[in-house]
């Protein structure tokens, strides 16, 4: 059996089998359930929460999945429910083909690092990362080799014969990683891993996190609030909201096409500019009238005459002389490698991706114009996309 | 013009750990300066000398030309906001606004608190709020009611120390630049504590680039982010980090360990230098040499491009535009005026 743990490499898992969750060899059973299925998943919990609220997902092995959403999005619960630490009180969870719902923590084989997921501080990192193999009674050889394996992988030999308290942030998150990759279970599930640390340390560690997956190929769901964070880490980014899914996709789908307001808003830092108006139909042509201003477009079949809301993301707004909207600079906030210009204009607050350009100041008046290839429609009544 | 705030030479020590190293600094009346370092540097040391909940062994602080160094905290009027929300839970927003004004020995009439309480309520568009218990409050308004009890007294300087850390992302961005707004219009100086790099670049008149007790530099965001004095204040502004080479001259061009020739030699430097180019500072062609794409990371308004280039890995920032996946071949270029070097 190869394994995609070592790479280039053919190693027996004799030991350790059955490990199907790190094998590519065993796909979805019968081509049609994926390695990973919630079915209509909900947790209310005894005050009444309706903290999940009977969500349907499917994960392909080998996938970085990442829950995104604001607190209370029902993230937390949903992979809490998951790793088995929470009772759904309706709904299934498949794992390889196996109704795990009803199985305890331990039974699920799944890894989880927690954001403040505390190593044994009377315990070394040597024993900390073996802790979870002591516990399932591994053979000793195979303990040595497997935290052989896994400190190098994670460059955490120097640090074995450390205790907690002597580690940083990185180091400390560093040796949580490893204590759940160490077993190779099924799945990893990781609860804000990088929240407690700086920002810079932030950085450096989701690149880490994610070239580990891609090394590993075990399928992941990870759950954060940051959305720069979802983005480069997921392959499909799961956006939530008030315990139900609202959008599915690749990191570009959801950015480029947002199915709701709220997903417009959330994703993108700073997120979608959205402008109420009128979409108007005369004489075969077709525009956008919100304030003064009036955008025309070729005419589409499908968006009817009524009350819309334009989305059109900072960087399709430039600054040009020439352009129709006349906008009073709030804040020219500064990024190093552009700007955003956060302006009051007649349509509403319009935020501006550009370049560096230190000589606009609080109060000026600058002219605007918008993309119109880039513009998304929502419903003003529900909120949906309308295409 | 004399500063508002002045500290000179203040050094604090807890056990065997100094703190503060000798810290010099000045704010003007009207400035919002970011204190940015790393867990550890001695950012709330600094706030707290300040403010006065910790005495400085040695140094002195000088507020508005007067010595303030040892005096009690109340008598320096400095409204400080700490990273947890700090509220009474069971006493509405209202309550919790008007409590700095009832402290001892403030003697304001009951006109004078309400009008406060409003006022500040307004100026954080928390009015639909102020009848609420705070325990019933998001994340989002409880940090903006804390801050609310921080301006009702109308104090001379406001300290935060990373106010922001416990809130969502998505909230996180939308109040820097609210409370830089608000700053703005209060007219008030700030110091504002943070790790967070994009907090510090978008908020700060100036920022103060901390690490372990001392100042590696001060300068505007534009100056810091531009010309750090250090690759260590590199590392410490820009997302992704600054791509650094360690370089040696060769034949008039600047040359990786491996040969890998990136930049001409524009002036007599030493024989060796480190060099530092931001990810948007190079672009994916134009450039002699190849370099193959490992990672294509889509951030939305842009891409980010993980490349090795001749062994070395570097990260490169492209328009969205720019299609490119895994395995795919670029010929990186250095963009050289923006190139950094340091004599290390």
């Amino acid at each position: 059996m190869v394994g995609r743990w070592v790479e280039g490499g053919v190693r027996r898992y004799d030991l350790l089998d059955p490990l199907p969750g790190c094998l590519l060899t065993s796909g979805p059973k019968g081509g049609t359930v994926s390695f990973l299925e919630l079915r209509n998943l909900a947790k209310t919990f005894p005050d009444g929460t309706r903290a999940v609220r009977g969500i349907d997902l499917s994960v392909e092995q080998g996938e970085f999945i990442v829950l995104l959403g604001p607190s209370g999005c029902g993230k937390t619960t949903t992979l809490r429910m998951i790793a088995g630490l929470e009772t759904p009180t309706e709904g299934t969870i498949q794992l390889d083909g196996e109704n795990v719902s009803r199985l305890r923590p331990s039974e699920r084989d799944v890894g989880f690092v927690f954001q403040l997921y505390a190593l044994y501080p009377h315990l070394s990192v040597r024993e900390n990362i073996l802790f979870p193999l002591k516990s399932v009674g591994t053979e000793k050889e195979e303990q040595e080799t497997l935290l052989e394996e896994v400190s190098s992988r994670l460059g955490l030999e120097s640090l074995l014969g450390k205790y907690p308290y002597q580690l940083g942030g990185g180091d400390h998150q560093r040796v949580a990683l490893a204590r759940a990759m160490v077993r190779h279970p099924r799945v990893f599930l990781m609860d804000e891993p990088l929240g407690a640390l700086d920002s810079h340390l932030r950085l450096e560690m989701r690149e880490f996190i994610r070239g580990q997956q891609l090394a590993l190929g075990v399928t992941t769901v990870y759950v954060t609030h940051d959305q720069e964070e979802a983005m480069s880490l997921a392959d499909r980014i799961v956006v939530m909201d008030e315990g139900e899914i609202r959008q599915v996709g690749t990191p570009s789908e959801i950015y480029d096409n947002p199915s709701d307001l709220f997903v417009a808003n959330f994703v993108g830092s700073p997120g979608m500019n959205l402008l109420k108006g009128e979409m108007i139909r005369e004489n075969g042509t077709m525009s956008f009238r919100s304030g003064s201003e009036e955008f025309v477009f070729p005419p589409s079949q499908s968006i009817p005459a009524g009350g819309f809301v334009l989305g059109v993301r900072p960087e399709y707004v430039s600054l040009d002389r020439e352009g129709p909207i006349v906008g009073k600079v709030l804040m020219n906030e500064y990024m190093g490698s552009n700007c955003f210009l956060h302006t009051d204009t007649a349509l509403g607050r319009i935020t501006a991706r550009c370049e560096v350009d230190s000589s606009l100041r609080t109060g000026d008046d600058v002219h605007l114009r918008l993309d119109t290839e880039h513009f998304c429609f929502f419903d003003s009544a529900t909120g949906t996309r309308v295409e | 013009m004399d500063s508002f705030l002045k500290l000179r030479g203040v050094s604090k020590r807890y056990g065997k750990v100094q703190a503060l190293k000798g810290i010099s600094l000045s704010l003007q009346e009207d400035e919002l300066v970011v204190v940015l370092g790393p867990t550890g540097a001695g950012k709330t040391t600094l706030l707290r000398t300040i403010v006065g909940l910790e005495s400085p062994e040695e140094g002195s602080i000088i507020m508005e030309g007067r010595e303030i160094t040892h005096d009690a905290p109340a008598d320096r009027y400095m409204a400080m906001v700490f990273q947890d929300f700090s509220l009474y839970p069971d006493w509405t927003v209202r309550r919790n606004l008007e409590f700095p004004l009832r402290a001892p020995g403030r003697r304001y009439t009951k006109e004078e608190i309400q009008e406060r309480v409003e006022w500040a309520a307004t100026m954080l568009r928390i009015n639909h709020l102020l009848g609420r218990d705070s325990n019933q409050l998001s994340g989002g308004e409880m940090q903006r009611v804390t801050i609310g009890r921080a301006i009702v007294r109308r104090p001379k300087l406001f300290l935060m120390d990373e106010p922001l850390s416990n809130l969502d992302a998505k909230l996180r961005e939308e109040l820097r630049v609210e409370i830089a707004c608000l700053r703005r219009e209060l007219g008030t100086p700030m110091i504002y504590v943070t790790h967070d790099q994009a907090e510090a670049l978008s908020m700060a008149d100036r920022i103060i680039v901390l690490s372990n007790g001392e100042i590696l530099q001060t300068g505007t965001p534009e100056e810091i982010y531009r010309a750090p004095a250090t690759p260590e204040v590199a590392l410490q502004l820009g997302q992704p980090k600054i791509n650094l080479l360690p370089v040696t001259r060769s034949d008039g061009q600047w040359v990786t360990g491996n040969g890998l020739a990136l930049l001409d030699v524009r002036d007599s430097r030493p024989e060796r230098m480190m060099l530092g180019v931001r990810p948007e500072d190079i672009e994916p062609t134009g450039g002699k040499e190849v370099a193959t794409v490992e990672v294509v990371e889509d951030m939305g308004a842009t891409r980010i491009l993980v490349v090795n280039w001749w062994g070395h890995r570097i990260h490169i920032t492209v328009p969205k535009s720019f299609a490119c996946g895994p395995g795919d071949e670029v010929y990186p270029h250095i963009r050289t005026e923006r190139a950094i070097l340091w004599d290390p």
